[in-house]
């Protein structure tokens, strides 16, 4: 089928980015491994919490005794702002190609081809699975390896439970903003304007969510933002991932793939 | 014999701006057919619609009897197609690019493209070096052979020779030719009219999104006015009234210079009655026309 050609395409196109951002995502695994076996020698963690001010602990809540020990420090690779924001640009950088080729007039040549619109959307999405599976695995991988080489004998390992909860975290929101910088790209004639709304889209729900854990009046309108079901503290203080949150982020970005096709079957090239 | 193109009444608005208006035609399979206007005419609005890339306001369009609209990816699949702003991926290769293309036409091997890329003198060391490399030209040929390598019967071409150079569009036009022998339809978008008047049969042009001329070639030729210089051996009266077909633009002793549209017989009747040194008639021009019409006139 001539549409599998764009899949191919749209993956060759990408193949450096995914392969450039796993490989270092996978090396921070290696590396937070590597401090938390120093931290782990020396003491370090036994010290931290002990100058921990009453209020940051509060703050921190129940995760912050786990997170001060060797298995602890290592899901920081899974949780930590930096690595959720690489994804997620990695993640709207994918998606957004349809609406640069509209922009620069590549899709003309393409879809002069019997091949269906549907395809611009569906080679993104299967491209958003590809890299969220490829980076994902680097970075297990990564965790996995550096375990094996370099944790020191005796430290405590994170559960694989929790590590497979907080990748399934990480993939739904690569999937969620995916799907949302996707479905913004279909309606979009420049892929700046794709990048930016999502962008700031993501930069808002962010901030409404961290606002929503901090301060109570904000806590009415917190569902709105796609981070209130990402609780990878909440994980790693010893909870499990919740069926309804799954849920929803699997709903939003179904949802707003669902409207990407559509948008994309009935607008103007 | 079925039409390889046919427009019915088509319309696209954007907002308030009408680019296209009712435009009605049909382009005869195996004809190469010209598709001229000025800028903002509409001429790429129509060819969008026909690839679907643009969905019309009202009327439809079909390619060999089959809806553009409705049933798209048949008729993209019995088109080929070359962009006026021909964008490609620079990171690629010549042939990637080539390579892509071709499949995404469904076509399992092209058939022309050896032949194609040899007439047009593209070597085949170009065609393994990035996109981002080549010059303009070099583009407009790798455009030329990804709309024509599967052999499609119906190619939509929008400005073909922009950017080639005169050996190349002598190539090209050697191309078309041999496409046409072959029953290929060909729908040529055109600011070249020396270009059209050369390769196309017939023409339709289009004036502030109206379709205002459609018509053979040879026949719009005919409705260019012809300049006729008489020169003759002695002075001779000024020349009698003539029919409103003759204009006189000089009337000298020894040369008049008239522009004619129509036959010629009255103004040789009134000049066989003086000795005649010579006669030229220029041959009437294609521009002639067209920029009568570009201009908003009639000829």
């Amino acid at each position: 089928m001539s549409g599998f050609a764009l899949v191919r395409h749209a993956l060759w196109r990408a193949r450096t980015l995914i392969l450039v951002v796993a490989l270092i995502l996978g090396a921070f695994q290696w590396l937070i491994t590597l401090a938390a076996r120093t931290f782990d020698r020396t003491g370090a963690f036994k010290q931290i919490l002990s100058i921990i001010p009453p209020m940051m602990r509060a703050l921190a809540g129940d995760a912050l005794v786990p997170m001060a020990s060797f298995g602890g420090m290592v899901t920081i690779g899974y949780f930590h702002l930096i690595v959720q924001a690489a994804l997620m640009a990695v993640a709207i950088g994918l998606t957004t190609q349809t609406a640069s080729e509209i922009e620069l007039h590549l899709v003309d040549l393409l879809m002069s081809r019997p091949v269906s619109r549907a395809w611009l959307v569906g080679r993104s999405v299967i491209a958003l699975l590809v890299s969220t599976v490829a980076i994902l695995g680097v970075m297990a991988l990564g965790t996995w390896s550096g375990l094996h080489l370099f944790a020191p004998e005796g430290a405590s390992w994170p559960e694989p439970r929790l590590v497979l909860s907080l990748l399934i975290n990480l993939a739904l929101l690569m999937l969620v903003w995916g799907s949302v910088a996707l479905a913004i790209a279909t309606l979009s004639r420049r892929r700046v304007t794709a990048i930016s709304i999502a962008g700031l889209a993501a930069l808002v729900t962010f901030l409404l969510d961290y606002l929503a854990r901090v301060w109570d009046p904000m806590k009415k309108i917190a569902w709105i933002s796609p981070f209130h079901y990402v609780r990878q503290m909440e994980l790693v203080a010893g909870g499990t991932l919740a069926p309804r949150d799954i849920a929803v982020l699997g709903g939003i970005t179904i949802a707003f793939i669902a409207i990407a096709f559509v948008v994309i079957a009935r607008r103007d090239l | 014999m079925q039409s390889a193109i046919s427009l019915h009444a088509l319309t696209k608005r954007y907002g308030r701006v009408e680019a296209l208006r009712g435009a009605s035609f049909d382009v005869q399979t195996g004809e190469v057919f010209g598709f001229l206007g000025p800028n903002g005419a509409g001429k790429s609005t129509t060819i969008r619609c026909l690839l679907d890339l643009i969905r019309p306001t009202s009327g439809r369009a079909e390619i060999f009897g089959i809806d553009c609209r409705r049933r798209s990816r048949e008729t993209r699949a019995r088109t080929g197609y070359l962009p006026g702003e021909l964008a490609l991926y620079g990171d690629m290769t010549g042939a990637e690019m080539l390579d892509l293309l071709l499949r995404l036409s469904g076509a399992s091997n092209a058939s022309r493209r050896d032949e194609l890329l040899d007439r047009l003198a593209f070597a085949g060391s170009d065609l393994r070096r990035r996109i981002r490399e080549y010059s303009t030209g070099m583009r407009r040929k790798i455009g030329i052979v990804q709309a024509m390598q599967h052999d499609p019967p119906l190619l939509i071409l929008d400005e073909p020779t922009e950017g080639l150079d005169p050996l190349m569009q002598e190539a090209f036009y050697e191309i078309v030719a041999d496409a046409r022998r072959r029953g290929t339809t060909i729908f040529m978008s055109s600011h070249i009219l020396s270009e059209v008047d050369r390769t196309c049969d017939r023409i339709a042009l289009l004036r502030k999104g109206e379709v205002v001329l459609v018509a053979p070639v040879e026949e719009v030729r005919k409705l260019a006015p012809r300049r006729v210089r008489i020169a003759f051996d002695a002075g001779v009266p000024a020349p009698p009234p003539l029919p409103d077909a003759f204009e006189i633009e000089e009337a000298a002793p020894l040369l008049w210079r008239v522009r004619a549209s129509g036959e010629l017989r009255e103004l040789l009747a009134a000049a066989r009655a003086h000795p005649i040194r010579d006669i030229e008639i220029d041959t009437p021009r294609l521009e002639d026309v067209i920029f009568r019409y570009y201009g908003g006139g009639e000829p």
